[in-house]
């Protein structure tokens, strides 16, 4: 309860307040086009009225995608900053030491809102099945599997939350392995509260539905987390970019192909609905195609970052980065507001 | 614990070593024996491959661990009356086919004639891919809906409506009470309605007020019974939510205190007392108990995360909002 130097403090911030405020923008970029996105998704594929029944308010009918995409985000940051470490190395901790406190620092703030939305989202699912009755989330998550993933997914933030506070307190003795290990085994539940589709191969579409997340929350966290911590250390982003780049290569195939397959095979084994119509008459149709489109703009993007910036990087000369980063996970957040509205939308 | 308190106990000496004790101390995984001292390079490539090795390997595992398949949305394939279809007389009951089997928690089903009242009677019965509910007699010609919400096995609700319109009278009064004859195995029916609803009402405004209070009873005995079933959950929601809050507060205080140099850095706290469980709690720790070099070597650090780092009020906003405060906190 010692805060006595809270004026030097308060003083050095204000003397990097736009640096701060441009540190930011990426997040921020992030973060509103992921709401804009879900929120546009989400009223463009509202079920309408069912004549007789009550519907849910809107407060869940929204309030339950924006939570999601909290959750996916906030799914997304951990994973990303816990996988920042590696993404540093370990060879000059004098120099990225700073960098990985806050990362670690950050991660467990994450992790813990990663949970809280777990929970909330529970609850609200729970109220989304039952309108106009107090929602029953003990019998929610009792009898449907997407309550069981929501719960185990807040467990698995919670320890991914503990052991981000042993880090926290020990520093990189924690190895980052296990924190990206823990986070990790957070996000597989997601998918089970997605729709899988009910086909012979079922078990390959949920492999393939794991894949796609990890790829997702691997790619845009590790981006954010750059974008976010590293563009004023040109000699730290030299050295990092390049690992990165290569791990994003590898996001960009499997994401790509895992959500073409996902999304395919669910609006081919929709019944009524003939398939390649479906692709623009479907709402979930629209949504694949958007989606894909988001994929190709940000393949692109990357491209332009591996290509065009990344020599200037590991030259240590001044480069747009930051902001080219900034615009790329501004689709980034685009795709994951669509992919929220998705996991919840009905084919036909 | 044991392991991370031994891995304390190496007291590095420098800051910039203390990495490489780390790793070079007992490894906790066997994996651990890479010698450190490599050009980074190799090693990222080498953890790479295990990376990408795992990744797969950790998604069959899920798979085969999450039991509780996610299955697809249900989707409706047929009805009877079908949409759109014109019937001479109303009949007894109404069916609704969808492509699955359909989850009999959840399932409601609403027949909502020309004046809006309600004519759905008895209980939902389901077999199998097929959801029906009896319907009054006594109906007037119309323009009838069949509002439905059943709830998928990936646990999204699935709802819709099937019209039809009726020219004739009501059906046969003796068919009405067909469908209650098979109560489904299972829990509360949500539309339960009440059996000694009249089935002789004539004027169709008593029929209406009657399928309106059904209705009405329907949904209080759910909210009676999820209340009774789960008050506990609430409880452990609630402390859930105390927990988060205070694992925040505790880490926004940490950073603080970080920043203000009250405690060490992380790097520098090598003390076997701090490897008590309590890791997170960085309640006690005066600077005088440590030694002078490595308060200077957390100051540096502090100093400079305190200049690039985010601002404490934005961790504050960010720990103390659970849910939607990210959005907040990051769009700000």
């Amino acid at each position: 309860m010692t805060t006595t130097s809270e004026p030097r403090v308060s003083a050095d911030r204000s003397g990097s307040g736009t640096e701060h405020a441009r540190a930011r923008v990426p997040a921020a970029g992030l973060t509103a086009g992921a709401l804009l996105a879900v929120v546009i998704a989400t009223w463009l594929t509202l079920p309408g009225t069912v004549p007789g029944l009550p519907m849910p308010g809107t407060i869940v009918e929204y309030g339950l995608p924006v939570v999601r995409l909290v959750l996916d985000l906030a799914a997304t940051a951990t994973i990303g900053l816990s996988l920042l470490p590696k993404l540093l190395g370990f060879d000059d901790p004098d120099r990225t030491e700073p960098l990985a406190a806050r990362a670690r620092h950050w991660a467990v703030l994450f992790s813990l809102v990663w949970c809280a939305a777990a929970l909330v989202s529970a609850v609200l699912s729970a109220a989304e099945v039952t309108p106009g009755a107090f929602p029953d989330v003990a019998a929610y998550v009792d009898g449907i599997g997407a309550g069981q993933g929501m719960i185990v997914s807040a467990s698995c933030a919670l320890a991914s939350a503990a052991v981000g506070m042993l880090a926290v307190r020990f520093g990189e003795k924690v190895p980052a392995e296990l924190r990206v290990l823990v986070a990790g085994f957070g996000l597989l539940p997601l998918p089970v509260t997605g729709h899988a589709s009910n086909w012979y191969w079922h078990d390959l579409s949920m492999v393939s539905m794991e894949l796609h997340v990890i790829g997702a929350c691997a790619w845009v966290g590790g981006l954010v987390a750059l974008a976010v911590l590293l563009p004023r250390h040109r000699d730290l982003l030299a050295r990092t970019l390049p690992r990165f780049s290569r791990l994003a290569t590898y996001a960009l195939v499997v994401v790509g192909l895992s959500g073409l397959f996902n999304g395919l095979v669910e609006l081919l084994l929709t019944p009524g609905e003939s398939f390649p119509a479906s692709l623009v008459t479907t709402g979930y149709g629209r949504l694949v195609v958007a989606k894909a489109v988001f994929t190709g703009v940000i393949a692109l993007l990357g491209g332009n970052i591996r290509w065009r910036l990344l020599p200037a990087v590991t030259r240590q000369a001044p480069t747009a980065f930051a902001a080219w980063a900034a615009l790329e996970l501004t689709v980034m957040g685009l795709a994951y507001g669509v992919a929220v509205a998705l996991t919840k939308t009905p084919v036909a | 614990m044991d392991q991370v308190a031994r891995m304390c106990n190496d007291a590095p000496t420098t800051r910039g070593g203390r990495r490489r004790t780390g790793r070079t101390a007992p490894p906790p995984a066997a994996a651990r024996a890479v010698p450190p001292r490599n050009p980074p390079r190799v090693l990222a490539v080498a953890r790479g491959r295990l990376r990408a090795l795992a990744v797969p390997l950790l998604a069959l595992l899920s798979v085969m661990l999450i039991a509780t398949p996610a299955r697809a949305h249900d989707v409706l394939v047929a009805s009877d009356p079908m949409d759109g279809a014109v019937l001479g007389a109303m009949p007894a009951s109404v069916t609704l086919t969808f492509d699955q089997a359909v989850r009999r928690d959840f399932a409601r089903l609403a027949v909502t004639g020309p004046d809006g009242a309600h004519y759905e009677q008895g209980e939902i019965t389901v077999d199998g891919r097929n959801v029906s509910i009896g319907v009054r007699t006594g109906t007037p010609a119309g323009a009838y809906a069949i509002g439905y919400r059943i709830v998928s096995n990936d646990g999204h609700p699935v709802t819709g409506a099937v019209k039809f319109t009726v020219t004739g009278g009501g059906a046969a009064p003796g068919a009405v009470t067909a469908p209650t004859t098979t109560p489904a195995p299972g829990t509360a029916n949500p539309v339960t309605a009440n059996p000694g609803a009249p089935t002789t009402g004539g004027g169709t405004a008593g029929v209406g007020t009657a399928g309106v209070g059904t209705a009405g009873v329907g949904t209080a005995g759910v909210g009676t019974a999820g209340q009774g079933g789960g008050s506990w959950v609430w409880g452990l929601l609630a402390v859930t939510a105390a927990l988060l809050a205070l694992c925040a507060r505790v880490l926004v205080r940490h950073d603080r205190r970080l920043r203000d140099g009250t405690i060490p850095a992380p790097p520098a706290a090598g003390t076997p007392r701090a490897a008590s469980p309590g890791g997170p709690e960085p309640s006690d720790t005066p600077a005088s108990d440590t030694p002078a070099s490595e308060t200077e070597a957390a100051g540096a650090p502090a100093a400079e995360s305190g200049a690039e780092g985010p601002a404490a009020g934005r961790s504050t906003a960010a720990g103390t909002g659970a849910g939607s405060s990210p959005a907040s906190g990051g769009a700000a």
